[in-house]
């Protein structure tokens, strides 16, 4: 028996499942049983495939038509960034690197370690070495120098015994104090002036040596004497290794002249 | 990456690959943003809740616990979000076809995708068709929009709509009822 009064059809949910063929099979075959008697449920089911196929129609016009808008996900993007810094960061660091390289061959880490080492030694050896030569070499010229100086010195007290000086005035005046005042001005980096200030100190203590002297005055310049060779001795031995003995030769044979001159 | 599924997909974006996330967005956006379309009716609202839905899903992909399928969840996101925009559009009075009593009255937005080449009978009633659409109550026009356009199944929308099963059954005979009555002028040559 058809009945014409679907709204008090139980079939309102088998209708919806046989449409869109999602039924079970003992759930499809009562469908097809109660369709043949159901009148109304037949004219249900073909007016709702009219309704589906007409949205299908708008779908496949309107909807699949239209252009899939780029989606920007900022939270993807900053991940993404970040990723591939963390990678680059990674590929970048050279430790890394080199310790997937000796994870990767063990005997290349050893050989690598192995050869470190002996370069090490090599150059501790090769920096002993210059050192040790070195010194050799420094006390070598600090021997050369003390021996000109103890010979200049000399030649400096045999002239000021020969000139006696006023005692008043080299007592005002001490000696050293032109000798440093000689030496403050030319530091110890610069020899060849250095050179020359000790001749002119020489040549200022035989000014000064112009003047006549009494026998206590020979003890107080001896006294100055001794300190300023003392001082002279402490101070130019380092600059008097930087000359060659030629140039040394050509520095006193220009100073005598100079004073020759000048006298 | 392609070949594998959304849940191995999402396993892999929770371990710091957005490119697995990518993978799941390029899989599912037409159908997502097909969703949001279909329940907002407007192409620029609709590009803002599917790309929304994307975001939202990133941001909790540590919480999604595996219970449901990722389509699932997906789509259950972007329902949440389309009912989210189209209350925000309702309190700034911006918002189309909500309201079932007026809908025959109101001026719908033409798609401007229209080919000119159709003839004027078919855009008429293309445009009947969505009009008789967007003017369904939102609880019925999701349901409808996930079956036909999503073509989800009966338990894909009970996951997603977190209701029974025969509650979807009966909610699709009712919209597919008042559809009948609202597209009986439509032209018989669709069929």
């Amino acid at each position: 028996m058809l009945s014409n009064n679907n709204s008090t059809c139980r079939f309102q949910e088998e209708i919806v499942s046989y449409l869109y063929d999602e039924a079970s099979v003992p759930e499809n075959a009562a469908f097809v049983a109660h369709l043949t008697n159901c009148a109304s449920c037949a004219d249900e089911l073909t007016a709702f495939g009219f309704v589906r196929s007409s949205i299908q129609e708008w779908r496949t016009e309107e909807i699949c038509s239209l252009d899939m808008p780029a989606l920007e996900i900022p939270a993807l993007k900053t991940a993404k960034i970040e990723q591939k810094t963390l990678i680059s960061n990674e590929s970048n660091s050279w430790l890394e690197t080199l310790k997937r390289l000796f994870a990767l061959s063990p005997r290349l880490a050893f050989g690598s370690i192995a050869f470190i080492a002996l370069a090490a030694c090599v150059g501790l050896i090769f920096v002993i070495a210059n050192f040790s030569s070195n010194k050799n070499i420094a006390g070598k010229e600090n021997q050369a120098s003390e021996q000109i100086l103890a010979s200049n010195n000399n030649t400096k007290i045999e002239e000021k015994i020969s000139t006696p000086k006023d005692e008043k005035n080299y007592a005002s005046q001490p000696a050293p104090e032109n000798q440093e005042k000689a030496e403050n001005k030319f530091p110890e980096k610069q020899p060849l002036v250095k050179k020359e200030s000790i001749v002119k100190t020489s040549a200022a203590s035989k000014n000064k040596s112009s003047a006549p002297k009494s026998n206590n005055t020979f003890a107080v310049s001896d006294k100055n004497n001794k300190n300023r060779n003392d001082k002279i001795q402490k101070q130019e031995i380092p600059t008097l290794s930087n000359f060659d003995d030629d140039d040394d030769k050509s520095l006193r044979l220009a100073d005598l002249f100079s004073e020759i001159g000048t006298e | 990456m392609t070949n594998l599924t959304d849940e191995q997909l999402v396993e892999l974006a929770v371990t710091d690959n957005p490119d697995a996330f990518g993978v799941i967005v390029s899989r599912w956006e037409r159908k997502i943003f097909a969703l949001c379309y279909g329940m907002l009716s407007r192409e620029d609202e609709a590009k803002d809740a599917a790309q929304e839905t994307f975001i939202a899903a990133y941001r909790n992909l540590k919480n999604f616990r595996g219970d449901a399928k990722v389509s699932s969840w997906l789509h259950r996101i972007a329902v949440n979000q389309c009912l989210t925009t189209k209350r925000r559009a309702k309190t700034r009075s911006e918002s189309f076809l909500d309201d079932e009593e007026n809908a025959e009255d109101r001026v719908f937005v033409a798609p401007t995708n229209l080919q000119p080449s159709k003839t004027t009978e078919q855009s008429e009633r293309l445009q009947i068709i969505r009009q008789a659409v967007f003017s369904l109550p939102i609880d019925l026009r999701q349901i409808i929009v996930m079956k036909e356009f999503d073509e989800m199944t009966f338990q894909q929308i009970s996951e997603t709509l977190d209701m029974p099963l025969s509650t979807v059954k009966s909610r699709l005979y009712t919209a597919l009822k008042q559809l009948r009555m609202k597209l009986e002028r439509v032209p018989l040559e669709i069929v």
